[in-house]
């Protein structure tokens, strides 16, 4: 059911050339994530979760097959209209967290309303602060942060924003398991309660329990795991 | 603009120490701008006021106006407010301390009477008007001076700005007192004909002027390059000087650019989100001209200090246009780092950036 849907992939195949060799990244995926659903994405490195990420995310184009994302195949759009879609449709979570090094808490948000020439929204700011128990960072630089600190922000950031779909690369990889557990809950708990799409990438099985789905990549295939 | 002010505001130390490299480097290249330029113009400052078009020598005398002699025979047809009767000489004047000057004798009526920034004018032969350069050695209005080798005194009536000739203060005086001061310091008896000159200087263009057969004209730039020294000095100096601007332009250029590239990883990650190439280009353009806009103008106002504390030691002159060249080739070069860092920002490749 690809009806509705924030993101759906169809048929996507992505091919490298390496070394004179053909690799093959992903094998005619088929993938489709609705508003409120958190899923994940598990598989060893070298799978092709990667590429999913930034062919999902609009920064590369597949070789095949179309990615829509709010109705519209962006695999047709040009480099400037794709870079508009990933502003206003698309947030990224990275595993070394996204944030500009020189730009407080605060201006972190408000250089996404600078960018997309829109108007501060201090209650917006200020509910995400108070949600994220991130309100005394506000004058703070990432430095000053620590990781579970910075990727809070980084959520903060990515709900801020326009962005109906959410890609988390590894979110929690340099969090400890207590860290990694608050960070995904809350995670979760967003994507449902603001009913944005969220796939997150991980190695840890443990974090799935958050999860509405998994799905397993393996060697450039996509398969939706049975939940017990 | 957010961006850049941003960093800037984060960054201060680092910013701070960039600046000063913008600093120093303009300081450097204006204040050795405007010594050059001092050094050339007061070999011919004095000569720059009369806003004449040639001089008119004695041919024997090989373009050097200290052996040039002409008289009556050779000028009678030069008439006319178009013309003016000179006589220079080299002289020693003694006062507190001694300093070599030269003496411009001239007829008060002509063009080449300068005008006096204080006191009057001379009206009588033993009256002179000094540079005011001399009152750096203690001369002051009403002194009494006299010449090295010579008799007669002279009493100060007037100052005048300005007036240096191969870089030695001007005496003026009146043609018959020069006459007989040139001729007492040099020895030179053919100076006591009351008609003697050492040169005719003209206004108007080459047609105008006739010569004789023991005359030569040469228009005022002509005779300022061969004036000893000058046109060795003006070349090397301009050679240095054009070396420097140039060197400091390009150095300036990759300075900007490598300080952006330093930080194409972060603007990776911003093209990755969707930010906009032109966003960052901007912000950039913006953090460029800010740094060039305070580096400069700090540049420019430690040079014109400097120059203003350094007055009447070293010859220092400001040039506008000299400056105002200098300052648009540093800004162009800079925006050239900086339009080459941005090409740069543009190539990011945002999966890259993201992996």
């Amino acid at each position: 059911m690809t009806k509705n849907a924030v993101l759906a992939l169809k048929n996507v195949s992505r091919e490298y050339i390496q070394a004179g060799q053909k690799l093959t990244a992903l094998q005619q995926v088929d993938f489709s994530i609705h508003p409120g659903e958190f899923i994940a994405i598990i598989g060893p490195s070298g799978s092709g979760k990667s590429t999913f990420l930034t062919i999902a995310g609009g920064l590369q184009n597949p070789s095949s097959g179309s990615v829509i994302i709010g109705g519209t195949d962006i695999t047709k759009l040009s480099v400037k209209e794709l870079s508009q879609v990933r502003l206003s449709e698309v947030g990224f979570i990275l595993q070394a967290s996204n944030l500009v090094p020189y730009l407080t808490v605060e201006k972190q948000l408000q250089l996404i309303d600078r960018v997309s020439r829109r108007k501060e929204d201090a209650n917006a700011m200020a509910d995400l602060f108070n949600v994220l128990s991130i309100e005394k960072l506000r004058k703070k630089y990432p430095t000053d942060l620590s990781g579970g600190e910075r990727q809070r922000v980084a959520i903060a950031k990515v709900l801020y924003g326009t962005s109906s779909l959410i890609l988390a690369d590894e979110p929690t990889a340099s969090l400890d398991t207590k860290k990694a557990f608050e960070v995904v809950e809350l995670l979760a708990k967003e994507t449902h309660e603001r009913g944005k799409a969220t796939i997150m990438v991980t190695h840890d099985e443990r974090l799935l329990k958050y999860c509405d789905a998994v799905y397993e990549m393996q060697d450039g295939r996509l398969t939706r795991r049975k939940m017990s | 603009m957010f961006l850049a002010i941003n960093e800037i505001l984060k960054e201060k130390s680092r910013f701070v120490l960039i600046t000063i490299v913008i600093v120093l480097v303009s300081y450097l290249v204006f204040f050795l701008t405007a010594l050059a330029y001092g050094l050339a113009t007061s070999y011919t400052q004095a000569l720059d006021r009369w806003d004449a078009s040639g001089i008119i020598l004695a041919k024997n005398a090989n373009d050097v106006i200290g052996r040039s002699l002409l008289f009556e025979d050779d000028y009678r047809d030069q008439s006319g407010d178009d013309r003016a009767l000179l006589g220079v000489g080299a002289a020693t004047i003694e006062i507190d301390g001694s300093e070599d000057v030269a003496l411009f004798g001239i007829d008060q009526t002509s063009f080449l009477n300068p005008e006096v920034s204080s006191g009057r004018g001379f009206a009588v032969d033993s009256e002179v008007v000094v540079s005011d350069e001399l009152k750096r050695i203690g001369v002051a209005e009403g002194d009494v001076i006299s010449l090295q080798g010579a008799d007669t005194t002279y009493t100060v009536v007037g100052f005048v700005e300005k007036a240096t000739f191969q870089t030695a203060p001007v005496v003026y005086m009146t043609l018959p007192a020069w006459r007989v001061a040139a001729s007492e310091v040099s020895g030179m008896t053919a100076m006591r004909d009351d008609t003697t000159v050492s040169a005719i200087v003209t206004r108007g263009d080459e047609q105008s002027v006739q010569t004789t057969d023991r005359t030569v004209w040469q228009s005022m730039r002509d005779f300022s390059f061969t004036l000893p020294g000058y046109q060795a000095q003006v070349l090397t100096f301009s050679l240095m000087i054009s070396f420097l601007i140039g060197i400091a332009a390009f150095v300036l250029a990759i300075f900007i650019y490598i300080l952006t590239l330093q930080k194409k990883n972060i603007f990776g990650v911003l093209k990755a989100e969707g930010v906009s190439t032109g966003y960052i280009g901007w912000s950039v353009m913006v953090q460029v001209l800010l740094l060039l806009f305070f580096g400069l103008a700090i540049g420019l106002a430690l040079a014109l200090l400097t120059g203003f504390f350094l007055a009447g030691k070293v010859p220092f002159a400001v040039n506008v246009s000299f400056f105002l060249g200098i300052i648009g080739l540093f800004v162009v070069c800079a925006i050239l780092g900086g339009l080459a860092s941005v090409r740069s920002v543009a190539k990011i490749d945002p999966v890259e950036a993201i992996g």
